[in-house]
């Protein structure tokens, strides 16, 4: 009985692999079958009559995924058809984002104390991601186009004198093992100390869809992703809020939407996790690179506030100033601060230490404490150190 | 707290509680050791991972004791028993989360569940269809789930594009953590399920010696140990039988040289 059962749920576990891998997803054995399937996206519609289009997004979309229009108008996705490349969305609110009453340059009178514990971190999950100008290719096994992004984007944090740990480790090949993979370089960016860490990756739909006009400049605008089954959801979509609402008062163009999709992007690991689309495949490098300086002196503001802010980063904020409230950074923030990891060990090693000076003393008075924890280490260790002892 | 820490938590308040003394006992474990063991899980999950080399990464709660609790499994229960079904299964495992990871969607947004924890599901499954014990279940999970990421680390080195391998650290816990339970879980219940289904045969008789419901197995036994007690008897018999043929022997042959 228990071999034909073990043999019955054998075979149906082979069959489920063989279906799942047939029907639902592709066999991406090699990675020019991958780079061809990259090459496709999806198409999101405002309606079912298909008249206007909300966005594009390359992988995949799935239903309940949320979207955050440029115009704060938040959608969530009602049916994909996985055949034809599409999916509708369907209107929910308009989402009111946290308003921020920024400091005008000549009140800022607190610049000094910037570049003072400041750290972030960056790093690329998918590090084979490429631009096709210049790159040649929309992928690479090793280090993509995507790397030189994020040096661009390191150099600029630098400038306005954050610390920036910038984490080039390879997270190889392109496939569901990667975030698995990337979790252990995001545990070691905050274990490092950084107060938010940036994955940057690229999209993979039309030029059109990424291309901006920021500044009076042409370049890549910025789609920023949010993991619904992150355990931060809330302190992560606030973060991202924030980052849109500056970034839409100062920077109009370079914040192109946010997208709430299902699964984790290491951001389960802080509430200052964010997940960066840095254009797409078929958009100039060059204008990507340009967007960079922006998101810096963004990342800069809303992460520490106007008061520690860099200089450069607050010297474009023009709009009046007369109802004067600091623009309160994240970071500082009681509510949204994640506790460092290193804190926790250190209370913990505290309690651990106080609790054993208890013990110590408590055994070295009495005779009975001795007793019974000799015996309990007796009892519990017999098996594995030898015969009990009598005590 | 992370969702595997929460798990462990949840698992040592069970403990506390006097659950999975069967899971305990076939782990060669008290409830006072695992409780010990799954504190310093925890406690050494907080402790941020050692780093051997700029590649390599390892996390004591994570990696180091459910390795040296492994350790202890396969040499207290014996090499020659378990070793084969081990390895087989561990190879399956690792074959099988390989190859879920080209299998599963690249981007998170198209799965239900965290690829994570489908892994660890699988490897479950797998130990538990294999092994059908707890204790082959725990060793093949995290040991298979190990080498899986052993295999993608070789391969990226003999690339040229070396990445890190990290034991126990981020997700990879989390997955030794659901294969081990829903194993082990496995194990228990479906085993549970099959005593009661081969019990249920057979008429039940309450044994008024044992205060127990005989099954087959202890209907066998006790017709066993009847047999031999009553070989003993028989045996007892057979040498008060002799005995006393030699004591009347004796008497006579003591009886015959008084007279004589």
């Amino acid at each position: 009985m228990k071999k034909i059962l073990s043999i019955f749920l054998f075979i149906m576990l082979s069959i489920s692999f063989v279906f799942v891998g047939f029907t639902k997803f592709e066999f991406n054995v090699t990675e020019a079958k991958m780079a061809a399937s990259n090459k496709k996206y999806y198409t999101i519609y405002e309606d079912s009559s298909k008249q206007k289009i909300l966005f594009l997004k390359g992988d995949e979309v799935s239903t309940g995924d949320k979207y955050l229009s440029g115009n704060n108008k938040l959608y969530e996705i009602e049916s994909v058809d996985d055949n034809q490349k599409f999916a509708i969305a369907k209107f929910i609110k308009d989402e009111e984002l946290p308003k921020l009453k920024l400091k005008t340059n000549s009140q800022n009178n607190n610049v000094a104390s910037a570049a003072t514990n400041k750290k972030i971190g960056v790093y690329h999950t998918h590090n084979d991601e490429s631009y096709y100008t210049p790159d040649g290719v929309d992928s690479v096994y090793g280090k993509g186009g995507v790397h030189t992004v994020g040096k661009e984007f390191v150099s600029n944090l630098e400038k306005l004198k954050i610390d920036t740990i910038y984490r080039e480790d390879l997270h190889l090949p392109h496939n569901s093992g990667a975030y698995t993979r990337s979790q252990v370089t995001a545990s070691a960016l905050i274990d490092s100390g950084a107060q938010a860490i940036f994955d940057l990756h690229r999209d993979s739909t039309k030029r059109s869809e990424y291309l901006s006009k920021v500044d009076g400049k042409e370049m890549s605008s910025v789609r920023m992703v949010v993991g619904l089954s992150s355990k931060n959801y809330e302190e992560n979509k606030k973060f991202a809020y924030k980052i849109k609402s500056y970034a839409d008062e100062v920077y109009p163009g370079l914040i192109k939407d946010i997208y709430f999709g299902k699964g984790n992007y290491n951001q389960g690991l802080t509430t200052k996790a964010m997940l960066f689309e840095m254009g797409c495949e078929n958009i100039e490098k060059s204008l990507v690179l340009k967007t960079t300086p922006y998101l810096a002196k963004v990342v800069d503001v809303v992460l520490y506030g106007v008061e520690e802010a860099s200089d450069l980063s607050v010297a474009d904020i023009t709009n009046g100033g007369n109802d004067v409230t600091n623009v309160a950074g994240v970071v500082n923030d009681a509510g949204s601060s994640g506790v460092n990891s290193n804190t926790t060990l250190y209370v913990l090693l505290g309690v651990l230490g106080a609790v054993a000076v208890v013990f110590a003393l408590v055994m070295i008075f009495s005779k009975k404490a001795r007793y019974k924890v000799a015996r309990f280490f007796s009892e519990t260790f017999a098996g594995i150190f030898g015969k009990k002892k009598k005590i | 707290m992370s969702v595997s820490l929460t798990i462990v938590s949840v698992v040592i308040l069970l403990i506390m509680f006097g659950a999975g003394q069967r899971i305990l006992d076939s782990l060669r474990l008290n409830d006072k050791e695992a409780l010990i063991i799954l504190i310093l899980i925890c406690i050494g999950l907080i402790i941020p991972p050692i780093w051997i080399g700029e590649y390599f990464c390892f996390s004591i709660g994570g990696f180091l004791i459910p390795l040296g609790l492994s350790i202890y499994l396969l040499i207290s229960c014996g090499w020659s028993r378990d070793l084969i079904r081990t390895i087989i299964g561990t190879i399956l495992i690792a074959g099988i989360i390989y190859l879920l990871e080209w299998l599963l969607p690249a981007d998170p947004e198209s799965v239900l569940i965290d690829n994570t924890y489908v892994y660890g599901v699988i490897a479950g499954v797998v130990a538990y269809v294999l092994g059908r014990s707890r204790r082959n279940a725990f060793i093949s999970c995290l040991f298979g789930i190990t080498l899986a990421q052993l295999i993608q680390w070789i391969i990226n080195f003999a690339k040229d594009t070396s990445s890190i391998l990290g034991l126990g650290v981020g997700g990879a816990f989390g997955t030794y953590v659901v294969a081990i339970i829903i194993s082990v879980a496995l194990s228990e219940f479906l085993g549970r399920c099959f005593e009661s289904a081969t019990i249920r045969k057979e008429e039940k008789k309450f044994n008024f010696k044992t205060h127990t419901y005989d099954s087959v197995k202890n209907k066998k036994m006790n017709e066993l140990e009847n047999d031999q007690e009553n070989r003993i008897k028989n045996v007892e018999l057979v040498k008060n039988a002799e005995f006393n043929k030699n004591n009347k022997k004796y008497a006579s042959n003591d009886k015959k040289s008084a007279k004589i």
